[in-house]
Protein backbone atom coordinates (compact mmCIF):
# COMPACT_ATOMS: atom_id res chain seq x y z
CA UNK A 1 0.00 0.00 0.00
CA UNK A 2 2.93 2.43 1.05
CA UNK A 3 4.82 1.45 -2.16
CA UNK A 4 1.32 2.64 -4.09
CA UNK A 5 0.82 5.59 -2.69
CA UNK A 6 4.67 6.92 -3.28
CA UNK A 7 4.25 5.48 -6.82
CA UNK A 8 1.23 7.88 -7.59
CA UNK A 9 3.10 10.88 -6.02
CA UNK A 10 5.61 10.29 -8.73
CA UNK A 11 3.53 9.57 -11.26
CA UNK A 12 1.82 13.17 -10.47
CA UNK A 13 5.31 14.64 -10.89
CA UNK A 14 6.09 13.16 -13.71
CA UNK A 15 2.73 14.24 -15.54
CA UNK A 16 3.13 17.80 -14.25
CA UNK A 17 6.88 17.51 -15.56
CA UNK A 18 5.34 16.46 -18.80
CA UNK A 19 2.92 20.23 -18.30
CA UNK A 20 5.13 22.55 -17.69
CA UNK A 21 7.57 21.39 -20.34
CA UNK A 22 5.10 21.29 -23.05
CA UNK A 23 4.10 25.29 -21.54
CA UNK A 24 7.71 25.63 -21.96
CA UNK A 25 8.03 24.63 -25.34
CA UNK A 26 4.96 26.42 -26.83
CA UNK A 27 5.67 29.73 -25.22
CA UNK A 28 9.53 29.28 -26.58
CA UNK A 29 7.57 28.54 -30.16
CA UNK A 30 4.95 31.27 -29.88
CA UNK A 31 7.47 33.54 -28.93
CA UNK A 32 10.42 32.55 -31.28
CA UNK A 33 7.46 33.04 -33.89
CA UNK A 34 7.86 37.06 -33.35
CA UNK A 35 11.46 36.61 -34.40
CA UNK A 36 10.12 35.43 -38.24
CA UNK A 37 8.19 38.54 -38.20
CA UNK A 38 10.08 41.51 -36.70
CA UNK A 39 13.05 41.49 -37.71
CA UNK A 40 14.92 43.27 -34.65
CA UNK A 41 13.34 40.94 -32.54
CA UNK A 42 15.76 38.01 -34.34
CA UNK A 43 18.58 39.95 -33.07
CA UNK A 44 17.15 40.26 -29.50
CA UNK A 45 15.51 36.43 -29.33
CA UNK A 46 18.51 35.35 -26.66
CA UNK A 47 17.42 38.63 -24.82
CA UNK A 48 13.51 37.82 -24.78
CA UNK A 49 13.22 34.74 -25.48
CA UNK A 50 14.66 33.72 -21.56
CA UNK A 51 12.81 36.20 -20.32
CA UNK A 52 9.44 35.01 -21.56
CA UNK A 53 9.79 31.40 -20.77
CA UNK A 54 10.84 32.79 -16.93
CA UNK A 55 7.21 32.38 -16.73
CA UNK A 56 6.79 29.12 -17.08
CA UNK A 57 9.74 27.79 -15.39
CA UNK A 58 9.47 29.76 -12.20
CA UNK A 59 6.01 28.41 -11.48
CA UNK A 60 7.47 24.99 -12.50
CA UNK A 61 10.33 25.92 -10.04
CA UNK A 62 7.83 26.64 -6.88
CA UNK A 63 5.77 23.46 -7.69
CA UNK A 64 8.96 21.47 -7.81
CA UNK A 65 8.75 18.69 -5.33
CA UNK A 66 11.72 16.24 -6.51
CA UNK A 67 14.64 16.37 -7.58
CA UNK A 68 14.83 15.31 -11.21
CA UNK A 69 12.08 16.75 -12.46
CA UNK A 70 13.84 20.27 -13.66
CA UNK A 71 16.63 17.61 -15.53
CA UNK A 72 13.49 15.60 -17.36
CA UNK A 73 12.13 19.76 -18.09
CA UNK A 74 15.40 20.09 -19.96
CA UNK A 75 16.16 16.94 -21.65
CA UNK A 76 12.46 16.61 -22.93
CA UNK A 77 12.40 20.68 -24.19
CA UNK A 78 15.51 20.25 -25.92
CA UNK A 79 14.59 16.90 -27.80
CA UNK A 80 11.57 18.15 -28.94
CA UNK A 81 13.29 21.47 -30.10
CA UNK A 82 15.38 18.73 -31.93
CA UNK A 83 12.46 16.77 -33.34
CA UNK A 84 11.36 20.29 -34.95
CA UNK A 85 14.53 20.38 -37.06
CA UNK A 86 16.87 22.38 -34.95
CA UNK A 87 20.43 21.01 -34.58
CA UNK A 88 21.21 18.32 -31.48
CA UNK A 89 23.63 20.56 -30.31
CA UNK A 90 21.40 21.82 -28.42
CA UNK A 91 20.20 18.32 -26.77
CA UNK A 92 23.78 17.77 -25.95
CA UNK A 93 23.93 20.67 -23.61
CA UNK A 94 20.85 20.19 -21.79
CA UNK A 95 22.05 16.82 -20.87
CA UNK A 96 24.62 18.61 -18.75
CA UNK A 97 23.32 22.07 -18.03
CA UNK A 98 19.51 20.85 -16.98
CA UNK A 99 20.67 18.41 -14.20
CA UNK A 100 23.48 21.01 -13.12
CA UNK A 101 20.63 23.51 -12.73
CA UNK A 102 18.38 20.98 -10.74
CA UNK A 103 21.24 20.63 -8.57
CA UNK A 104 21.71 24.49 -8.22
CA UNK A 105 17.45 24.57 -7.28
CA UNK A 106 18.19 21.66 -4.96
CA UNK A 107 21.10 23.64 -3.10
CA UNK A 108 18.73 25.66 -2.12
CA UNK A 109 15.97 23.55 -1.33
CA UNK A 110 13.80 24.82 -4.64
CA UNK A 111 12.75 27.79 -2.14
CA UNK A 112 15.40 30.26 -2.03
CA UNK A 113 14.85 32.50 -5.01
CA UNK A 114 18.91 33.27 -5.45
CA UNK A 115 19.31 29.65 -6.02
CA UNK A 116 16.43 29.36 -8.25
CA UNK A 117 17.31 32.16 -10.32
CA UNK A 118 20.93 31.36 -10.85
CA UNK A 119 19.55 27.64 -11.78
CA UNK A 120 17.18 29.30 -14.17
CA UNK A 121 19.92 31.36 -16.03
CA UNK A 122 22.03 28.04 -16.44
CA UNK A 123 19.14 26.09 -17.66
CA UNK A 124 18.39 28.90 -20.31
CA UNK A 125 21.93 28.64 -21.41
CA UNK A 126 20.88 25.35 -23.03
CA UNK A 127 19.65 27.80 -25.90
CA UNK A 128 22.36 28.46 -27.21
CA UNK A 129 22.62 24.86 -28.75
CA UNK A 130 20.36 26.64 -31.35
CA UNK A 131 22.66 29.09 -32.80
CA UNK A 132 25.64 26.74 -32.49
CA UNK A 133 25.43 25.16 -35.82
CA UNK A 134 25.08 28.48 -37.53
CA UNK A 135 28.19 29.87 -36.11
CA UNK A 136 30.11 26.73 -36.82
CA UNK A 137 28.94 26.11 -40.73
CA UNK A 138 29.82 30.05 -41.01
CA UNK A 139 33.23 29.81 -39.51
CA UNK A 140 33.85 26.32 -41.93
CA UNK A 141 32.11 28.22 -44.80
CA UNK A 142 34.49 31.18 -44.27
CA UNK A 143 37.79 29.10 -44.19
CA UNK A 144 36.82 26.93 -47.01
CA UNK A 145 35.95 29.44 -49.55
CA UNK A 146 38.75 31.55 -48.15
CA UNK A 147 41.15 29.82 -50.50
CA UNK A 148 39.45 31.13 -53.56
CA UNK A 149 38.26 34.40 -52.89
CA UNK A 150 39.99 37.90 -52.44
CA UNK A 151 39.89 38.96 -48.53
CA UNK A 152 38.45 41.89 -49.06
CA UNK A 153 35.08 39.50 -49.27
CA UNK A 154 35.97 37.18 -46.70
CA UNK A 155 36.25 40.74 -44.72
CA UNK A 156 32.75 41.59 -45.82
CA UNK A 157 31.09 38.24 -44.70
CA UNK A 158 33.26 38.19 -41.71
CA UNK A 159 32.22 41.87 -40.44
CA UNK A 160 28.24 40.81 -41.14
CA UNK A 161 29.18 38.19 -38.53
CA UNK A 162 31.48 38.28 -36.25
CA UNK A 163 32.23 35.36 -33.95
CA UNK A 164 32.46 37.55 -31.07
CA UNK A 165 28.61 37.90 -31.38
CA UNK A 166 28.25 33.93 -30.16
CA UNK A 167 29.75 35.64 -26.88
CA UNK A 168 27.23 38.30 -26.71
CA UNK A 169 24.19 35.93 -27.15
CA UNK A 170 25.38 34.05 -24.37
CA UNK A 171 25.63 37.30 -22.19
CA UNK A 172 22.42 37.91 -23.74
CA UNK A 173 20.37 34.81 -23.15
CA UNK A 174 22.41 34.81 -18.98
CA UNK A 175 20.99 39.08 -18.52
CA UNK A 176 17.20 37.73 -20.05
CA UNK A 177 17.24 34.61 -18.17
CA UNK A 178 17.98 37.06 -15.00
CA UNK A 179 14.59 39.43 -16.23
CA UNK A 180 12.76 36.32 -16.64
CA UNK A 181 13.31 35.10 -13.56
CA UNK A 182 11.96 38.54 -11.94
CA UNK A 183 9.34 38.68 -13.82
CA UNK A 184 8.06 34.74 -12.97
CA UNK A 185 8.70 35.65 -9.70
CA UNK A 186 6.69 38.49 -9.68
CA UNK A 187 3.71 37.04 -12.07
CA UNK A 188 3.58 34.02 -9.34
CA UNK A 189 3.48 36.61 -6.57
CA UNK A 190 0.35 38.89 -8.33
CA UNK A 191 -1.77 35.88 -9.87
CA UNK A 192 -0.40 32.56 -9.17
CA UNK A 193 0.18 32.34 -5.52
CA UNK A 194 -3.69 34.16 -4.77
CA UNK A 195 -5.22 31.21 -7.37
CA UNK A 196 -2.67 28.69 -5.16
CA UNK A 197 -1.15 27.85 -8.02
CA UNK A 198 2.50 27.85 -6.89
CA UNK B 1 9.74 26.29 -34.97
CA UNK B 2 6.59 25.03 -36.50
CA UNK B 3 4.17 23.69 -34.18
CA UNK B 4 1.33 23.39 -35.97
CA UNK B 5 1.77 20.06 -38.74
CA UNK B 6 2.31 21.53 -42.24
CA UNK B 7 1.97 17.97 -43.27
CA UNK B 8 -1.92 18.16 -42.85
CA UNK B 9 -2.79 14.31 -41.95
CA UNK B 10 -6.16 13.39 -41.59
CA UNK B 11 -6.76 9.74 -40.85
CA UNK B 12 -4.28 6.51 -40.85
CA UNK B 13 -1.15 7.04 -42.34
CA UNK B 14 -0.54 4.73 -45.36
CA UNK B 15 2.44 3.14 -45.12
CA UNK B 16 3.74 1.73 -41.76
CA UNK B 17 7.22 2.49 -40.88
CA UNK B 18 7.90 1.64 -37.01
CA UNK B 19 9.08 4.61 -35.13
CA UNK B 20 12.42 3.44 -34.14
CA UNK B 21 13.14 3.60 -37.84
CA UNK B 22 11.44 6.85 -38.53
CA UNK B 23 14.10 8.24 -35.82
CA UNK B 24 16.85 6.93 -36.67
CA UNK B 25 15.89 8.57 -40.43
CA UNK B 26 15.17 11.85 -38.76
CA UNK B 27 18.68 11.74 -37.22
CA UNK B 28 20.67 11.12 -40.84
CA UNK B 29 18.23 13.82 -42.23
CA UNK B 30 19.26 16.24 -39.20
CA UNK B 31 23.06 15.44 -40.15
CA UNK B 32 23.03 15.76 -43.26
CA UNK B 33 20.67 18.06 -43.97
CA UNK B 34 22.31 20.42 -41.37
CA UNK B 35 26.44 19.39 -41.34
CA UNK B 36 26.94 18.10 -44.92
CA UNK B 37 28.84 19.90 -47.62
CA UNK B 38 27.27 20.40 -51.03
CA UNK B 39 30.12 18.80 -53.27
CA UNK B 40 32.05 15.40 -53.20
CA UNK B 41 30.28 12.91 -50.85
CA UNK B 42 28.28 15.72 -49.22
CA UNK B 43 26.69 16.30 -52.05
CA UNK B 44 26.10 11.98 -52.71
CA UNK B 45 24.70 11.97 -49.11
CA UNK B 46 22.37 14.77 -49.53
CA UNK B 47 21.27 13.08 -52.85
CA UNK B 48 20.44 9.93 -51.47
CA UNK B 49 18.76 11.26 -48.27
CA UNK B 50 16.42 13.74 -50.64
CA UNK B 51 15.34 10.75 -52.65
CA UNK B 52 14.38 8.62 -49.65
CA UNK B 53 12.41 11.07 -48.24
CA UNK B 54 11.34 12.01 -51.31
CA UNK B 55 9.99 8.66 -51.44
CA UNK B 56 8.25 8.55 -48.18
CA UNK B 57 6.89 12.14 -48.52
CA UNK B 58 5.22 10.11 -52.03
CA UNK B 59 3.69 7.30 -50.13
CA UNK B 60 1.80 9.08 -48.20
CA UNK B 61 0.36 11.06 -51.20
CA UNK B 62 2.23 14.14 -50.23
CA UNK B 63 3.53 14.71 -53.90
CA UNK B 64 3.54 18.94 -53.45
CA UNK B 65 5.81 18.43 -50.41
CA UNK B 66 7.67 15.54 -51.82
CA UNK B 67 8.67 17.41 -54.96
CA UNK B 68 9.63 20.72 -52.75
CA UNK B 69 12.64 18.26 -51.26
CA UNK B 70 13.60 17.38 -54.61
CA UNK B 71 13.50 20.63 -56.02
CA UNK B 72 15.18 22.31 -52.87
CA UNK B 73 18.01 19.68 -52.88
CA UNK B 74 19.05 19.73 -56.85
CA UNK B 75 18.45 23.84 -56.85
CA UNK B 76 21.08 23.62 -53.89
CA UNK B 77 23.44 21.55 -55.38
CA UNK B 78 23.30 23.64 -58.96
CA UNK B 79 23.43 27.07 -57.16
CA UNK B 80 26.84 25.53 -55.44
CA UNK B 81 27.99 23.96 -58.35
CA UNK B 82 27.71 26.44 -60.76
CA UNK B 83 27.44 29.88 -58.75
CA UNK B 84 30.08 31.12 -56.74
CA UNK B 85 28.86 33.77 -54.21
CA UNK B 86 30.26 37.19 -55.50
CA UNK B 87 28.82 40.47 -55.84
CA UNK B 88 24.80 40.65 -56.54
CA UNK B 89 24.99 36.95 -56.27
CA UNK B 90 26.06 36.72 -52.60
CA UNK B 91 22.59 37.09 -51.11
CA UNK B 92 20.85 34.60 -53.49
CA UNK B 93 23.75 32.14 -52.82
CA UNK B 94 23.44 32.55 -48.94
CA UNK B 95 19.49 31.93 -49.39
CA UNK B 96 19.57 29.05 -51.38
CA UNK B 97 22.05 27.06 -49.09
CA UNK B 98 19.83 28.18 -45.94
CA UNK B 99 16.88 26.62 -47.58
CA UNK B 100 18.50 23.55 -48.89
CA UNK B 101 19.86 23.11 -45.18
CA UNK B 102 16.92 23.66 -43.18
CA UNK B 103 14.01 22.40 -45.48
CA UNK B 104 14.36 18.55 -45.95
CA UNK B 105 14.54 18.80 -41.68
CA UNK B 106 11.73 20.62 -41.38
CA UNK B 107 9.84 18.07 -44.04
CA UNK B 108 10.93 15.09 -42.18
CA UNK B 109 10.20 16.59 -38.70
CA UNK B 110 6.29 16.87 -39.77
CA UNK B 111 6.45 13.67 -41.69
CA UNK B 112 7.39 11.98 -37.91
CA UNK B 113 5.04 13.65 -36.15
CA UNK B 114 1.84 13.56 -38.35
CA UNK B 115 2.29 9.73 -39.25
CA UNK B 116 3.13 8.59 -35.49
CA UNK B 117 0.63 8.30 -33.00
CA UNK B 118 1.44 8.93 -29.41
CA UNK B 119 1.05 5.73 -28.51
CA UNK B 120 3.26 4.32 -31.26
CA UNK B 121 6.13 7.01 -30.23
CA UNK B 122 5.25 5.23 -26.69
CA UNK B 123 5.64 2.01 -27.61
CA UNK B 124 8.62 2.46 -29.07
CA UNK B 125 10.77 4.50 -26.66
CA UNK B 126 9.70 1.64 -24.22
CA UNK B 127 10.98 -1.04 -26.45
CA UNK B 128 14.22 0.91 -26.78
CA UNK B 129 14.01 0.48 -22.64
CA UNK B 130 14.15 4.22 -21.91
CA UNK B 131 12.90 4.78 -18.41
CA UNK B 132 8.86 5.66 -16.96
CA UNK B 133 10.67 9.15 -16.41
CA UNK B 134 11.07 10.13 -19.46
CA UNK B 135 8.16 8.04 -21.19
CA UNK B 136 5.67 9.59 -18.75
CA UNK B 137 6.32 12.93 -19.47
CA UNK B 138 6.72 12.36 -22.97
CA UNK B 139 3.32 11.41 -23.95
CA UNK B 140 2.05 14.07 -21.22
CA UNK B 141 3.47 16.67 -23.67
CA UNK B 142 2.38 15.13 -27.13
CA UNK B 143 -0.74 14.78 -25.55
CA UNK B 144 -0.49 18.23 -24.42
CA UNK B 145 1.42 20.12 -27.08
CA UNK B 146 -1.69 20.62 -29.86
CA UNK B 147 -4.21 21.45 -26.62
CA UNK B 148 -1.64 24.12 -25.48
CA UNK B 149 -1.41 25.72 -29.27
CA UNK B 150 -5.07 26.23 -29.72
CA UNK B 151 -5.61 27.47 -25.80
CA UNK B 152 -2.70 30.10 -27.08
CA UNK B 153 -4.32 30.97 -30.65
CA UNK B 154 -7.54 31.33 -28.56
CA UNK B 155 -6.03 33.51 -26.08
CA UNK B 156 -4.74 35.29 -28.89
CA UNK B 157 -8.06 35.59 -30.60
CA UNK B 158 -9.73 36.90 -27.20
CA UNK B 159 -7.15 39.76 -27.04
CA UNK B 160 -7.82 40.49 -30.42
CA UNK B 161 -11.34 41.08 -30.18
CA UNK B 162 -10.92 43.49 -27.63
CA UNK B 163 -8.37 45.30 -29.44
CA UNK B 164 -5.42 44.76 -26.88
CA UNK B 165 -2.91 44.64 -29.66
CA UNK B 166 1.05 44.73 -28.86
CA UNK B 167 0.40 48.62 -29.42
CA UNK B 168 -2.02 49.47 -27.85
CA UNK B 169 -1.15 48.36 -24.57
CA UNK B 170 2.32 48.64 -22.94
CA UNK B 171 4.33 45.29 -23.87
CA UNK B 172 4.84 44.50 -20.02
CA UNK B 173 0.51 44.57 -19.88
CA UNK B 174 0.44 42.29 -23.36
CA UNK B 175 2.97 39.30 -21.90
CA UNK B 176 0.72 39.39 -18.93
CA UNK B 177 -2.10 38.99 -20.90
CA UNK B 178 -0.59 36.34 -23.16
CA UNK B 179 1.11 34.65 -20.37
CA UNK B 180 -1.11 34.79 -17.57
CA UNK B 181 -4.10 32.83 -18.44
CA UNK B 182 -2.10 30.50 -20.72
CA UNK B 183 -0.57 29.09 -17.93
CA UNK B 184 -3.39 28.64 -15.96
CA UNK B 185 -4.98 26.74 -18.19
CA UNK B 186 -2.25 24.54 -18.56
CA UNK B 187 -2.22 23.61 -14.94
CA UNK B 188 -6.20 23.08 -14.56
CA UNK B 189 -5.90 21.05 -18.00
CA UNK B 190 -2.89 19.08 -16.29
CA UNK B 191 -4.69 18.16 -12.92
CA UNK B 192 -7.77 16.98 -14.94
CA UNK B 193 -5.29 14.67 -17.06
CA UNK B 194 -3.84 13.75 -13.82
CA UNK B 195 -6.90 12.35 -12.80
CA UNK B 196 -7.83 10.61 -15.71
CA UNK B 197 -4.25 8.91 -16.00
CA UNK B 198 -4.21 7.75 -12.76
CA UNK B 199 -7.59 6.45 -12.94
CA UNK B 200 -6.12 3.93 -16.03
CA UNK B 201 -3.61 2.94 -13.56
CA UNK B 202 -0.51 4.76 -14.76
CA UNK B 203 0.75 4.63 -11.40
CA UNK B 204 1.46 0.91 -11.66
CA UNK B 205 4.53 -0.83 -11.74
CA UNK B 206 3.47 -3.95 -13.93
CA UNK B 207 4.34 -3.85 -17.30
CA UNK B 208 2.06 -2.13 -19.30
CA UNK B 209 1.02 -3.59 -22.95
CA UNK B 210 0.09 -1.75 -25.94
CA UNK B 211 -2.43 -1.93 -28.53
CA UNK B 212 -0.49 0.11 -30.71
CA UNK B 213 1.35 -1.70 -33.71
CA UNK B 214 4.72 -1.05 -33.94
CA UNK B 215 7.77 -3.50 -35.46
CA UNK B 216 10.05 -3.66 -38.06
CA UNK B 217 9.19 -4.83 -41.38
CA UNK B 218 10.93 -4.92 -44.96
CA UNK B 219 10.79 -1.32 -45.24
CA UNK B 220 11.67 -0.47 -42.16
CA UNK B 221 15.01 -2.10 -42.46
CA UNK B 222 15.48 -0.76 -45.50
CA UNK B 223 15.09 2.98 -44.44
CA UNK B 224 17.25 1.70 -41.46
CA UNK B 225 19.70 0.85 -43.45
CA UNK B 226 19.78 3.61 -45.88
CA UNK B 227 19.85 5.73 -42.55
CA UNK B 228 23.21 4.16 -41.05
CA UNK B 229 25.00 3.67 -44.43
CA UNK B 230 24.23 7.28 -45.65
CA UNK B 231 25.93 8.37 -42.14
CA UNK B 232 28.75 6.01 -42.42
CA UNK B 233 29.75 7.17 -45.84
CA UNK B 234 29.46 10.73 -45.08
CA UNK B 235 31.32 10.62 -42.08
CA UNK B 236 33.97 7.91 -43.40
CA UNK B 237 34.42 8.82 -46.64
CA UNK B 238 35.65 12.73 -47.02
CA UNK B 239 36.36 12.43 -50.85
CA UNK B 240 38.13 15.49 -51.87
CA UNK B 241 35.49 17.91 -52.78
CA UNK B 242 35.97 18.81 -56.40
CA UNK B 243 36.27 22.90 -56.37
CA UNK B 244 33.95 24.39 -59.00
CA UNK B 245 35.83 27.70 -58.63
CA UNK B 246 39.52 26.28 -59.05
CA UNK B 247 39.34 26.58 -63.53
CA UNK B 248 38.04 29.66 -62.90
Amino acid sequence: MEQSVESKTGTRALIETGVFTALYVVVLAVFGQLGALVPILQVLGPLYIPFVCGVPFMLFAARVKTFGQITIMGVLAAALVFLTGQSWVMLVLAAVLAPAADLIAKAGDYRRFTFTLVAYVVFSEMLIGMVVPLFFLRQSFISRIGKRHDSAWVDTLVNLTPPWMFWVMIVMIAVGAVGGAFLGRALTRKHFRPAGLA
Amino acid sequence: MPVSVGLAYTGRPRTHLDPRSKLAFFIAVNTIGLGAAFSGSGAAARVAVTVLLAVLLAAEGAWLWSASAVVVTTVGLMVYAWLPPVGWAMPLVGLVNLMARFWPVVLMGCYVISTTTVSQFIAALRRLHLPASFTIPFAVVMRFLPTLAQESSGISEALRSRGLRLGAVKPHTWLEYRLVPLTMRAVAIGDELTTAALARGLDRTVERTSLARIGFGPADWLVLTAALTVIAIWALAPWTPIDPAAGK
